[in-house]
């Protein structure tokens, strides 16, 4: 009875090593392709294409990371100290853009910021203007891809640092005025860094996001690695230029995880001493309140309000002939399912795998 | 009741049963209208074949048909653009269609070297201008070799070279030409770009509606699409402001690209799967097609739609074999790379 008892519990324990065996098993059957031959389509793309790839995906990484941290931590910063208008619903609400994927904010965008889209036609029959104006600038490049991406992520950065805000002492910001400093040192010299990895840990999840995207830069018909990827295995058929530049890919994204991971394991949540005060908000007036309360609704309508009226609009005025037809009826069912089957998958996966961290020290 | 004796007639008889439920062809298709939807029920009705329908981009499709080997339940697969036909046949996963009622019907150029794939229906990568700019005779002699021409400087709108269709065109122009002159000329042709290419082809052709270009190109049947008010007015608009050119009349001949079908080597249902590309051949399905695609249709007795058919239809067409476009893909696409057409 022992025996078979000791048995089943080192199977159990085993059962997290078997789970990530499976799902790192395409990773590593992508990054064997490394190891193998680097065909001369490789001469190609170092010559022709690569540059662009390497560029793109960095000008996306600085922009998505400067704009991002700009909303994120700024929206975090109001949130955290501050009572003004709109503030009880807005700082829940200012995550709603998560729920937006990337591809579709851009389809959103090039609706509606196109020469001939809604907004251009808008601002067209409100003015009065001839049917050639164009107010709007051209959405299809890597600044719109910028834009898309930095609103529609940014509420990662925002997560992460609200939840440092949240635990840092007032006593630490109280002692910082004391001692005579203005209100902007304070929050660029004292309170930014103490949230500094925490704001990194956002920014690194932000980044995989953008590096991994497709639907997004291919609309707006940008050069990167994920579209790269695809047009080398569909275009030259070449699945295995196709791998090792996926695995380039992947190595760079590691780069992140690891950040992300190290810059948590430092975020302290100390100052659990007595001192340890929440911080009290303190309420704005006048002109500030109303600052206050644009600065954290207009991510949040850029984000998630603008697409959602945009798509309501297409669904009401331009209505497929065979809208309720069996294809859309399957791939909505086919959508809900597979969310709902990932997500409890997901979740007793991660279940299981803590729980036998936390309870059980083997050497894994 | 003595089940001893009842009992193999029932297995024999739920056999039968069975059987006549399940003749069936299952179909990997990548057209992506509607329409196709009551092309399958009339077929079923017709022959009481069920029709199983996996839809999604040929290229997707065609990885999975590779990787389900012999195991595929795929029957027959329909995709459009040659080179996607092409390169199904180059992998030899198709079956010789032998019915001699599509050979009736289907021209030798329009078919696999060993009928591996037939037409179903034709298009045109054409040029679009805009009618109030141009007149018909002053644009009637371009030709797709003089687009490189510096009279055209900014005035060239087309889709990114990702799109298969612009690396079929490209790879035709390999085929007639040869790489050398192709890169020469497709140099100038991006030199000539009123923008970095974006959008899909009704973009190209609403950028020229818009005069934010002189020239689009863009495949015929979207022209037909636009004009017949089912994408709404802005692009109902639009296509009444713009025309067709067929370019290439007094050379090689317009750009011809079809969509087209094939039979899988492992497939179950072979006969099931010849009587479905009948059918779509057919007078009836082609009339359906062409009046809800705005294709060219492969069966002579069937007329295009008025829509398209009011640009012309006794146009000269490219006729190279469009297993040049599968061929000449890899190439096609290195040489867009290499002329900077993003």
């Amino acid at each position: 009875m022992f025996v078979f008892n000791n048995f089943l519990h080192n199977l159990w324990k085993l059962t997290p090593v078997v789970i990530i065996c499976i799902f790192i098993s395409p990773i590593i059957f992508v990054l064997a392709s490394l190891f193998g031959d680097f065909n001369n389509n490789w001469n190609h793309l170092i010559d022709y294409v690569l540059p662009s790839y390497v560029s793109n995906s960095l000008i996306l990484i600085l922009g998505v990371s400067i704009l991002s941290l700009i909303l994120g931590v700024g929206t975090a910063w109001f949130t955290t100290n501050f009572d003004f208008f709109g503030k009880s619903w807005l700082e829940w609400a200012i995550i709603l853009p998560l729920a937006i994927p990337p591809y579709i904010l851009a389809y959103t965008f090039t609706g509606l910021f196109d020469s001939y889209g809604s907004a251009n036609e808008i601002i067209r029959s409100l003015f009065g203007l001839k049917s050639d104006f164009i107010f709007f600038p051209n959405v299809r490049n890597i600044f719109g891809a910028i834009v898309v991406f930095s609103f529609t992520l940014y509420p990662y950065v925002y997560l992460t640092t609200r939840m440092a805000f949240l635990n840092q002492s007032r006593s630490l910001m109280e002692a910082g005025k004391l001692l005579g400093n203005s209100n902007r040192l304070l929050f660029f010299k004292l309170a930014i860094p103490l949230v500094r990895p925490a704001i990194i840990a956002g920014l690194a999840l932000v980044i995989m996001e953008t590096l991994s995207d497709f639907g997004a830069v291919d609309h707006f018909a940008i050069q990167t690695f994920t579209t790269g990827i695809f047009r080398t295995w569909y275009g030259m058929y070449d699945l295995n230029t196709a791998m090792q530049l996926s695995s380039f890919l992947l190595i760079f994204v590691a780069i992140f995880i690891f950040i992300e991971r190290s810059e948590r394991r430092k975020m302290s949540y100390s100052y659990s001493s007595s001192t340890f005060k929440k911080t009290a908000s303190i309420k704005l007036e006048g002109s500030k309140n109303f600052f206050a309360f644009l600065f954290c609704f207009f991510p949040l309508f850029i984000g998630f309000i603008l697409p959602v009226i945009e798509l309501i609009n297409w669904a009401i005025f331009f209505p497929s002939e065979n809208f309720l037809s069996n294809n859309l009826i399957s791939t909505l069912f086919n959508t809900i399912i597979l969310g709902f089957t990932a997500g409890i998958l997901c979740t007793i996966f991660a279940l299981v795998i803590n729980f036998l961290k936390r309870f059980d020290k083997g050497w894994f | 009741m003595n089940l001893n004796k009842t009992l193999p007639l029932l297995i024999i008889l739920t056999l039968f049963g069975s059987l006549s439920f399940s003749s069936e062809v299952n179909i990997y298709t990548s057209r992506h209208y509607d329409s196709d939807s009551k092309l399958y029920a009339d077929f079923t009705e017709l022959t009481g074949i069920k029709v199983n329908i996996i839809s999604a981009k040929s290229s997707a499709l065609i990885e999975r048909i590779k990787s389900e080997g012999k195991n595929t339940p795929a029957d027959i697969f329909i995709t459009v653009d040659a080179g996607n036909l092409w390169k199904v046949q180059d992998l030899g996963l198709f079956t010789e269609i032998k019915s001699k009622k599509i050979d009736d019907i289907v021209p030798a150029k329009l078919r696999g070297t060993n009928n591996e794939w037939i037409a179903l229906a034709k298009r045109a990568r054409v040029i679009f201008y805009n009618s109030e700019k141009f007149t018909f005779d002053q644009l009637k002699t371009l030709n797709y070799e003089d687009l490189n021409l510096p009279r055209w400087k900014n005035k060239i709108v087309i889709r990114s070279s990702n799109n298969l269709y612009n690396q079929s065109l490209v790879a035709s122009m390999i085929a007639n030409y040869g790489e050398a002159y192709t890169e020469k000329w497709a140099k100038g042709l991006v030199n000539n770009f009123a923008r970095k290419p974006q959008g899909n082809d009704r973009s190209q052709i609403i950028a020229v509606a818009n005069n934010e270009a002189d020239l689009g190109i863009a495949n015929s049947y979207y022209l037909g699409l636009m004009l017949s008010g089912k994408k709404g007015d802005k692009q109902l608009n639009a296509g009444k402001k713009v025309k067709i050119l067929f370019p290439s009349q007094n050379k090689n001949g317009a750009h011809i690209n079809i969509s087209g079908a094939g039979i899988l080597k492992t497939s179950k249902n072979y006969s099931n799967a010849v009587a479905f590309l009948e059918f779509m051949l057919s007078e009836e399905a082609q009339r359906h097609l062409v009046e809800n695609t705005y294709e060219y249709p492969i069966n002579p007795k069937v007329k295009p739609s008025e829509l398209i058919a009011q640009f012309g239809l006794d146009f000269k067409e490219d006729d190279i074999d469009v297993s040049n476009f599968g061929r000449f893909n890899v190439a096609a696409l290195k040489l867009m790379d290499r002329v900077g057409w993003q």
